[in-house]
């Protein structure tokens, strides 16, 4: 079981995947002879030859509704974008086919694409390079929209989402590729739709996914120090919620803090907000807030100023423990 | 039209080597299926005008292209059609009602219901499941076709389209994907007016225009289209011309007295096997109204593989709802 990070995490989970089942075949920009932007599919063209790692061209339309035709034919295609931010131009072929393709169709066919989009800002990106589009997907019946937060997390969840009969769109934080290290083992599943209680407390729940998790780590440490404890809730996977771990939780606290990159309105913390007040109201002992992106386009040079901090995380927690 | 392939233009003996791989039988089967596809476009629209349906595409003149492409193509090939193509539906195996279960969403529909009438689905017969949205089938068409050849399946693919669907991107898209990796595809496109070979050259694809309004003609460029590419040479962009203004009749008028010729058909089976079919239809409409529509909770299958916490609770709470009402 190798120490390794996020990025070398999902490179030995696909190659581990790959060996496995020859169904799997990667295609995306880039994913061939340079091993992609952030590294994940390096030596994957050596070992697996170009009919399994497909190079594809720059158009992410194309590449998604390649991979749909694929998926319907029987293959597990794994599509990587450069960024989430690309997806756009693909985002028909999600919505109105990846995602429906097994309804419309009466359960007959089936699409088992995994989407891999590298997310969330961080890294200087600017408003391109940057974006947190989870909530667009989130919107979609159809589609499993999963972020995993750290290596070990990120290999169990590829591993179930290449072996799941769903539509996953993969959404990996690029600010935690290369952040830490972890064990990782190659036959280590984490369900989709399963949260993870990153830490124990009993006075406010901080949910969090993907790279707001150490953010939401960091200030729960930061919090302690002034008395107040606190869950720390990686969802993990958004769609479907693990609403049963959400609900224990809020059930000890009372209190929730919601951490996200994405805009404000209409976020995924407004979903997991009114699920907190519809089934948990008899609980809530003060207003649940969401530390997220503001309501503009993601900055370039005010990036720090726009990202969740630790610093807003802790003023969160305080406020809603003293409410 | 000149420029355009015919086949039943030519004298009998340049027909039959034309289309010599065709038995009675199956010259038969394709004028039939023109029958077949006019007995349902009437009923479908009597359908409409009665408010027994919202909405029906008529094949129309496009029978004859859908059907003659589609039979150019073997069991195990794929078909990506559009919403013109009970033709091919009835050419991979689709029965009259099976088409009307779908058409009148009835509880035997394979698509439980869920699309609006015209967009079949048929995997035994290969026959994907039809898109709303314009041109997405040519992209998937050119997937498969390149998922094919990686995994060295002898077998090709066939996308029907209409014109409207050349304004789109994925129509580019999906010509240049399968140039590029000479994915064993042949896009058929049910055309006005020839516009797209320089198009297709431009992508890679190798352009072919016939009269589709000619069977046979349609049938021996998709034949041809799909024998080239299975042999690796790229895929074929067919667009088949049918002027507008085409009378719904035109194809099977022109099919008819080749098939006089050889003794197969005449007026006396004409009449018989239109009777036939119209009280076919009439039984199959019959059948799929009384058979009602899927029970309203099966409105939760099928979104995932297996119903997540919230569509159970959905689904409780539409019983519920109904059993109060």
């Amino acid at each position: 079981m190798p120490d390794l990070n996020m990025a070398q995490a999902i490179n030995r989970t696909l190659s581990a995947e790959m060996r496995r089942d020859d169904s799997i075949v990667l295609l995306g920009e880039d994913v061939g002879a340079l091993g992609g932007l952030f590294g994940t599919t390096e030596g994957l063209l050596d070992e697996f030859g170009e009919l399994r790692v497909i190079d594809a061209p720059t158009g992410e339309g194309g590449v998604i509704g390649t991979a749909v035709g694929m998926a319907l034919y029987g293959l597990r295609p794994v599509t990587e974008l450069q960024f989430a931010d690309f997806v756009w131009p693909g985002f028909e072929h999600i919505v109105s086919e990846m995602a429906r393709i097994r309804y419309r169709s009466g359960g007959q066919y089936a699409c088992p694409l995994v989407l891999r989009l590298p997310y969330g800002g961080g890294v200087g990106g600017g408003m391109y390079q940057s974006q947190s589009p989870e909530a667009y997907f989130c919107h979609t019946p159809g589609l499993v929209v999963a972020a995993p937060s750290d290596p070990t997390d990120a290999a169990g969840m590829l591993r179930a989402a290449l072996r799941g009969d769903d539509p996953v769109v993969f959404l990996e934080p690029k600010s935690l590729y290369q952040d830490c290290r972890a064990s990782v083992d190659d036959d280590h599943i984490v369900p989709l739709g399963e949260a993870r209680v990153r830490r124990q407390g009993t006075d406010v729940s901080v949910f969090a996914y993907g790279s707001t998790v150490p953010v939401a780590l960091a200030a729960a440490d930061a919090a302690a120090g002034s008395g107040i404890q606190t869950d720390v809730v990686d969802l993990r996977t958004l769609l479907p919620l693990d609403i049963a771990t959400v609900l224990s939780s809020i059930a000890k606290t009372g209190r929730a803090v919601i951490v996200a990159e994405s805009p404000t309105y209409c976020g995924f913390g407004a979903e997991l907000s009114a699920t907190l007040s519809e089934r948990a109201l008899l609980h809530l002992e003060a207003p649940v807030e969401r530390v997220a992106g503001f309501d503009v386009p993601f900055p370039h040079v005010h990036e720090d100023d726009y990202l969740p901090s630790k610093r807003r995380v802790v003023a969160a927690i305080e406020r809603v423990a003293n409410f | 039209m000149g420029e355009l392939l015919t086949v039943l233009a030519d004298d009998v003996e340049a027909i039959e080597r034309n289309v010599g791989d065709l038995s009675d039988a199956d010259l038969t089967a394709l004028y039939e299926s023109l029958v077949v596809t006019r007995v349902v476009d009437e009923r479908c629209a009597r359908l409409q005008q009665s408010g027994r349906i919202g909405f029906w595409i008529p094949s129309g003149t496009s029978a004859a292209v859908s059907a003659g492409a589609a039979r150019a193509f073997e069991d195990g090939d794929w078909l990506y059609p559009s919403y013109r193509d009970v033709g091919a539906f009835l050419v991979r195996g689709g029965s009259i009602e099976q088409l009307f279960a779908q058409v009148l969403s009835s509880r035997d529909d394979l698509a439980r219901g869920r699309q609006l009438p015209g967009h079949a689905t048929l995997p035994a017969g290969r026959f994907v499941s039809v898109s709303g949205p314009l041109a997405t089938q040519i992209q998937h068409a050119a997937g498969t076709a390149l998922a094919m050849k990686l995994r060295h399946d002898p077998h090709a693919v066939l996308a029907l389209f209409g014109a409207a669907a050349t304004d789109q991107a994925s129509f580019q898209i999906g010509l240049s994907t399968a140039a590029r990796h000479a994915a064993p595809v042949v896009f058929v496109c049910r055309c006005p007016s020839t516009s797209l070979a320089s198009l297709a050259m431009a992508h890679g694809v190798n352009p072919v225009s016939v009269d589709g309004t000619d069977m046979l003609a349609v049938y021996t460029a998709a034949r041809s289209a799909r024998e080239a590419a299975l042999a690796g040479a790229g895929p074929t962009l067919i667009e088949a011309v049918v002027p507008a203004g085409t009378a719904a009749l035109e194809p099977a008028v022109r099919l008819r007295p080749y098939l006089e010729h050889r003794g197969v058909w005449d007026a006396g089976r004409e009449d018989e096997f239109s009777r036939r079919c119209e009280e076919r239809v009439a039984a199959a409409v019959a059948a799929a109204e009384s058979a009602g529509p899927p029970a309203a909770d099966t409105m939760f299958d099928d979104v995932w593989a297996q119903r997540p916490w919230m569509l159970q609770e959905q689904s409780r709470k539409l019983r519920r709802l109904k059993d109060e009402s």
